[in-house]
């Protein structure tokens, strides 16, 4: 069994815990925050109620589940499923060091997840990942010579952004932690600690302190990214996104926006079976899911991923659950998130322009029989269509049908 | 076919399958390396273990100290690199871990990190005196860290030290034991002179193995110079500092050699071993436990009836030469960190470190790449006077 960065996450928690145990000890008080975390998947899975760190969706299905959790011995009913616990949750921690290891894209996207169902429970909840690391790997491709290539791996801030979005929707923070500054996490939870013990003015205060510290970090991080936003996403060929989406009656959706991904149903598991590697090596549902999720906070509208490498017979085999068990979770909770919806080529009306229509059916092909990653040419080719669909969408060229 | 008499296994037509639980794996430590069983506080069995084994216990099997209220593990937490230059283009791939990390501004530096020198000062007892290892069945899941409070607590009640426990926490199934076995495996080759390591430093996307042990000619000389006291644990190269090593060497002609072996449970690790063996690194590929069913491709690590390990190494995998070359290459530049984390961070620095350009890390890499391995131990063994 090799254990990825939750190992340390989980440990560090246990570091804060003993020293703000310690500390409020030094004060002549028993900590009355209790840390909920385990060593292993199957305890990170279960639910609250029973015990574990998994929280539910609106429609009841398993959300992503945490790292571990302060919580208070206190009768507690969910807000949404409406069970009830002999335990509060106070403070959910979903962490990585991710980003020291090549999690510098839009992977750090799937954590989003982990805490997207938080905040409207009234639960804090926070992303701790190293704000700034070094990732070293290989500078082959960059004609880099040996022994070392590093970049810096950050933070997403449109991840940030969305973050920030979630928190001011429910009023209650959602928020991103410097895994290696311990001590902002310290003092937080030592802060929460203080609350539980004495809820008054002064303790709310410092409380208030505390969260509001690391949110100003959070918005000064994405300041200038979050003025251009939306004026980038209409201006530039990055991200995918299409924020005016014209519908069958041509007009532009006043309720939907769009996230292009040039993924194919790969991504949530369903392969061929021709390459055993397949399976794991394409596994993004999680991040899809990280993706749609993201644009639907920032843009409080819902959010269609829009994925024109897949026809319907693609969506039908997810329908018909030919996924592994992990993505087909992620499917469930974007198809039954009233919120959100996946597009195929299927739903596109490409009007006159059959022959990206055909590419896209061309390019499918290629990557479902090959049970692979598709060859340079053909993956420099989708990114051209990717780019033709974006704008061909926001020049009302093409439509959605719906 | 084998019908033995096991209280704690399930006999099958041609081969006893062994259930992983708090008593077999007592039998297990016990019987194959020689672990004295002696009573918990609470008048359980336990295991007692001196400070060295439990500190391979904790950083192989991931059990946690109890020193203080809240548990500390040694495992995933020295890690120097994640992938291995031999199998990416010449690139090693570098993570804090035995070094640590701070930010400042938008800077990165090297800090004090998890290695034994700062953990000796962070736990002044955990490389000192007994262990006893407490075995914990669950019965019901558990938050891990409230247990560790829990007995944290409980052994203070009984007027013991906690300092002197580490917790291990059993599930009743055959589930989540893969590190209890790695631990089995890299004593068993310990003992054959192999150093081990169970976080190993990998290719990417090429699915990184449980456990890897090595035989090389540099286990005589750390031997020597008193590094170690046999072959060890990777890691435990960075405890010279602590330990006093008195072992002596072999000093028998020894030529670079990679073993890997996966662990498993509940299932085959086939797919796995296929894929390192297509890689063509280790001459040894095997299984550990994997419900003790053998492959006619790879070796097994099991145990008969009586709990001892029965080892076959199964067929010599072909391997290709001038990547095991490289690979030796690697591992000499990869001991050598370890031999530097006998140090502290300033005398580390002090060497490694003088530019104020380029980062802390990538020259502390370069430079102890780029230092002959005798230099480095010549470097820290002054360094440690």
């Amino acid at each position: 069994m090799a254990f990825g960065s939750d190992f340390r996450v989980k440990y560090l928690m246990r570091d804060v815990q003993r020293i703000v145990t310690k500390r409020l000890s030094e004060e002549g008080v028993e900590n009355p925050l209790r840390l909920r975390v385990f060593d292993e998947d199957a305890g990170d899975n279960m639910l609250w109620d029973k015990g574990g760190l998994t929280f539910t969706t609106d429609e009841d299905n398993d959300a992503g589940s945490g790292d571990g959790a302060w919580y208070v011995e206190e009768n507690w009913i969910d807000l949404i499923s409406k069970k009830k616990s002999k335990f509060k949750p106070i403070l959910v921690i979903e962490g990585t060091f991710g980003t020291e290891t090549g999690n510098v894209g839009d992977a750090q996207k799937t954590k989003l997840s982990h805490i997207f169902e938080l905040p409207q429970r009234k639960i804090l909840s926070a992303i701790l990942m190293p704000k700034l690391a070094e990732y070293y790997s290989s500078g082959k491709n960059q004609n880099k010579l040996p022994p070392t290539f590093v970049v810096n791996g950050r933070w997403m801030k449109s991840m940030v952004m969305a973050s920030i979005s979630l928190s001011q929707k429910w009023n209650c923070e959602t928020m991103l932690i410097d895994a290696y500054n311990k001590q902002q996490l310290e003092e937080l939870v030592y802060s929460l600690a203080k609350q539980q013990i004495q809820n008054n003015e002064t303790n709310q205060e410092y409380k208030k302190k505390q969260i509001h510290e690391i949110m100003c970090e959070m918005s000064l991080f994405v300041d200038q990214y979050a003025k251009d936003f939306f004026e980038k996403s209409r201006r530039s060929n990055y991200p995918l996104s299409v924020l005016d989406l014209p519908m069958k009656d041509g007009k532009i959706s006043s309720t939907w926006v769009a996230k292009i991904h040039s993924d194919d149903v790969k991504a949530f598991g369903v392969t061929t079976g021709k390459n055993p590697k397949a399976k794991s090596r394409h596994r993004n549902g999680h991040r899809l899911l990280g993706n749609a999720q993201e644009l639907m906070q920032i843009t409080g509208k819902n959010t269609f991923l829009l994925l024109p490498r897949w026809d319907k017979i693609d969506l039908k085999k997810l329908h018909d659950n030919q996924g592994d068990s992990k993505s087909q979770k992620e499917f469930t909770n974007l198809v039954d998130n009233p919120s959100l919806d996946i597009l195929t080529m299927d739903d596109i009306d490409f009007g006159n322009d059959t022959e990206l229509r055909d590419e896209f059916k061309r390019i499918r092909k290629i990557g479902i029989d090959l049970d692979a990653k598709l060859p340079g040419k053909d993956s420099d080719k989708l990114k051209e269509c990717c780019l033709k669909l974006k704008w061909g969408l926001y020049s009302k060229k093409f439509k959605i049908n719906r | 076919m084998l019908f033995v008499h096991n209280p704690y296994g399930q006999h099958y037509e041609d081969q006893i399958v062994i259930t992983l639980n708090k008593d077999s794996m007592i039998e297990i430590l016990h019987k194959n390396f020689g672990f004295k069983k002696v009573k918990d506080p609470f008048g359980n069995t336990a295991i007692q273990m001196s400070a060295r084994d439990a500190f391979r216990f904790s950083l192989i099997e991931g059990t946690p100290y109890l020193a203080q209220e809240y548990g500390y593990t040694c495992k995933e937490q020295m890690r120097v690199f994640y992938g291995r230059s031999s199998l990416n283009d010449g690139f090693v791939y570098y993570t804090p871990g035995l070094f640590g990390v701070k930010r400042i501004g938008d800077t990165i530096h090297l800090d004090e990190g998890n290695s034994p020198y700062y953990l000796d000062k962070k736990f002044p007892s955990m490389f000192h005196g007994n262990k006893t290892v407490i075995f914990h069945e669950e019965t019901t899941l558990e938050s891990k860290a409230e247990v560790e409070r829990d007995f944290h607590k409980k052994i203070k009640e009984k007027k013991e030290d906690p300092s002197e426990y580490l917790l291990s926490t059993v599930s009743k199934s055959n589930s989540r034991k893969e590190n209890f076995l790695e631990f089995v495996a890299s004593q068993y080759f310990n003992k054959q002179g192999y150093l081990t390591e169970s976080q190993v430093p990998y290719a990417n996307n090429q699915g990184v193995p449980d456990f890897a042990a090595y035989k090389t000619p540099l286990t005589d000389l750390l031997i020597d110079k008193k590094f170690i006291e046999s072959a060890c644990p990777l890691s435990e190269i960075s405890t010279a500092c602590i330990f006093s090593n008195k072992g002596k060497s072999f000093k028998e002609k020894i030529n670079y050699e990679v073993v890997i072996g996966e662990a498993k449970t509940n299932a085959d690790a086939t797919k796995q071993l296929c894929t390192h063996k297509e890689l063509g690194l280790a001459s040894c590929l095997f299984e550990i436990f994997a419900r003790q069913k053998k492959k006619n491709d790879f070796g097994l690590l099991k145990f008969d009836d009586d709990y001892v390990i029965n080892f076959d190494a199964g067929p010599i995998q072909s391997i290709n030469k001038t990547l095991l070359k490289n690979d030796e290459k690697f591992f000499e530049n990869y001991v050598k960190f370890y031999l530097i984390g006998n140090l502290p961070l300033e005398k580390i620095k002090e060497k490694f470190v003088t530019s104020k350009k380029e980062r802390e890390s990538e020259q502390l890499i370069k430079r102890v790449m780029n230092t002959s391995f005798n230099d480095i131990v010549n470097f820290v063994e002054q360094g440690m006077k």
